[in-house]
């Protein structure tokens, strides 16, 4: 069993290498998840959340513990995928573009971007998924953010506020205007 | 509540995030709005599609992963981590703020600007002391390329150099021409640098010109004591040697030794008896500048007594003529060089020297 993380904490600080190992195994699906969400990318995820884990072994010793530590690493998580994606931006859009002028008659990029990690034969949960992390992915990057946050990982406003670093009225706001587009957008799905 | 504040709390509503009061206002509103009802329904299927996304596992290898990099940093971390940790060659702080205080000082004083382009000095007298000069046209504006009109006034009491008869002693009449060789002679070089300057087109006219004026190229570019020093000797050197070609040149002729302790040679005679800074000439030359519009910029001292040798006044170009007249009409001023033109736009700095 995983300890707790309090626990676990001050035993990697105290030199115990073991303890950082637990906390990557106890959070490297839910960090791993939120960077596709984000990313829509699987590549792009992996890299993200492994350096999301290099920098917590990095700055462990600052962690301060105001937050548990799933919202520090949600909050680096985040920012680590933020900032990857605005440097890798041109590159993806890129891609998508090169792949999109293949022919007119071909499916989305995410389509083919994930093709080699998803069966011919997708289930139609799979499917949704796809139409889902796709229509996310066109949302501007801050209200993708707070849509994985909220209606995809359930945290409440207070988290999302420490995570991002905006006010609660902030948050409330451009959610709203992300879930509008959002709807409008899945209108045929959500029928 | 209106509908639209009804929409704006569906999400939270489905999600049990409101208090009693709302979530029964809510309700109310639901039951009786066709269209609120409507649209909790396409909220709670978005927010069922969103919350059933099935989740994605990390890759097997991901753990590895991660402990690969920690161990071994990636080729860039290497480079990183092998230039600069630790840093193997390490820079005083000493040295790097002596750097850094050069740097300053050149970016300060600029000496190359000063030895690429020794633009002249309104220094025509050896005999201004150099840092009266400095102390007086620090505070003066930069401006590149002023000109300077050279008035001479004599003392009231004395004769006009230019009304002295034809028949007077021949060794006065050789220092007054020597002088003037040697006037001449420099006003060349003065002219001649100055016409390397932008506005050297105007000093070039004016040396075209029939009249005596006198126009010196005025470079208030003086950016240390050493500098100026450094121009002053130079210009010592200068008329130094201009002043033995003249004598060497007029053999017959030989300058006074009052002249050569004055150090400028002027077509004014030498003082012979002393005056007060308060002077009729300096009285007459204040009211003369401050009729014709101008302000005086500052006076400076010739030598140890104290006495005014020369102003700078500043005045609109245009008033030039005005204060020409003016000088002129008390029939003790000689007018040796000035600007041409009488409609000159821009503010003009002259030099106006008292020779008493």
């Amino acid at each position: 069993m995983i300890g707790d993380d309090k626990i676990l904490i001050e035993g990697f600080l105290s030199g115990d290498e073991r303890s950082f190992n637990m906390i990557v195994i106890k959070y490297q699906d839910m960090i791993f998840n939120l960077c596709h969400s984000i990313t829509g990318d699987y590549d792009e995820a992996r890299d993200c959340a492994q350096e999301t884990f290099i920098k917590v072994y990095r700055n462990l010793g600052g962690f301060k513990q105001k937050s548990s530590l799933s919202t520090w690493l949600y909050r680096i998580a985040v920012n680590t995928c933020r900032n990857r994606i605005s440097l890798l931006a041109n590159r993806i859009s890129r891609k998508a573009v090169r792949l999109d002028g293949l022919s007119s008659s071909m499916t989305a990029s995410v389509d083919i971007e994930d093709g080699r990690h998803n069966p011919a034969t997708m289930y139609e949960e799979k499917e949704r998924r796809t139409l889902l992390i796709r229509e996310i992915k066109k949302l501007p990057l801050k209200q993708r953010i707070l849509v994985v946050l909220r209606d995809i990982e359930g945290k409440s406003y207070d988290e999302i506020g420490t995570i991002t670093g905006m006010k609660p009225g902030t948050v409330k706001s451009k959610l709203s205007r992300a879930r509008e587009t959002l709807k409008l957008a899945l209108r045929e799905t959500l029928k | 509540m209106k509908c639209y504040e009804i929409r704006g709390l569906l999400h939270d509503y489905l999600a049990e995030e409101l208090d009693d009061e709302c979530s029964r206002m809510v309700k109310e509103h639901i039951s009786g709005c066709v269209s609120c009802r409507k649209e909790l329904e396409v909220a709670r299927k978005y927010c069922e599609a969103l919350a059933g996304v099935e989740k994605v596992s990390a890759p097997v290898n991901f753990f590895s992963g991660v402990r690969k990099q920690i161990e071994e940093p990636g080729l860039s971390g290497r480079i990183k981590s092998s230039l600069l940790y630790p840093l193997r060659v390490k820079v005083p702080l000493e040295a790097a703020g002596l750097a850094v205080l050069v740097l300053v000082a050149v970016f300060v004083f600029r000496p190359f600007d000063t030895l690429k382009a020794p633009s002249p000095v309104a220094v025509t007298d050896g005999s201004v002391s150099p840092d009266g000069f400095s102390g007086k046209h620090s505070g003066l504006p930069l401006k590149k390329q002023a000109d300077v009109m050279r008035i001479n006034a004599i003392n009231p009491g004395e004769k006009p150099a230019r009304k002295k008869s034809p028949n007077e002693s021949p060794s006065f009449g050789a220092s007054k021409i020597a002088s003037s060789a040697i006037e001449k002679d420099y006003e060349k070089k003065e002219l001649s640098a100055a016409a390397g300057s932008p506005s050297g087109g105007i000093n070039n006219d004016i040396s075209d010109s029939k009249h005596e004026l006198y126009v010196i190229a005025f470079n208030a570019f003086i950016v240390s004591p050493e500098i100026k020093k450094e121009r002053l000797e130079y210009r010592s050197r200068e008329k130094t040697a201009n002043r033995k070609s003249s004598e060497e040149s007029d053999d017959n002729y030989s300058v006074s030794s009052d002249r050569k302790s004055n150090g400028y040679p002027s077509m004014a005679p030498a003082p012979k008896k002393q005056a007060s800074a308060g002077s009729d000439a300096i009285t007459m030359v204040r009211d003369a500048v401050i009729s014709a519009g101008g302000k005086i910029i500052s006076e400076n001292t010739g030598g140890n007594d104290g006495k005014v040798s020369f102003i700078i006044v500043e005045l609109p170009g245009k008033n030039i003529s005005f204060l020409k007249e003016r000088l002129m009409k008390s029939g003790n001023v000689i007018i040796k060089k000035g600007p041409e033109g009488e409609e000159i736009e821009r503010t003009l700095r002259v030099k106006i020297e008292i020779n008493e």
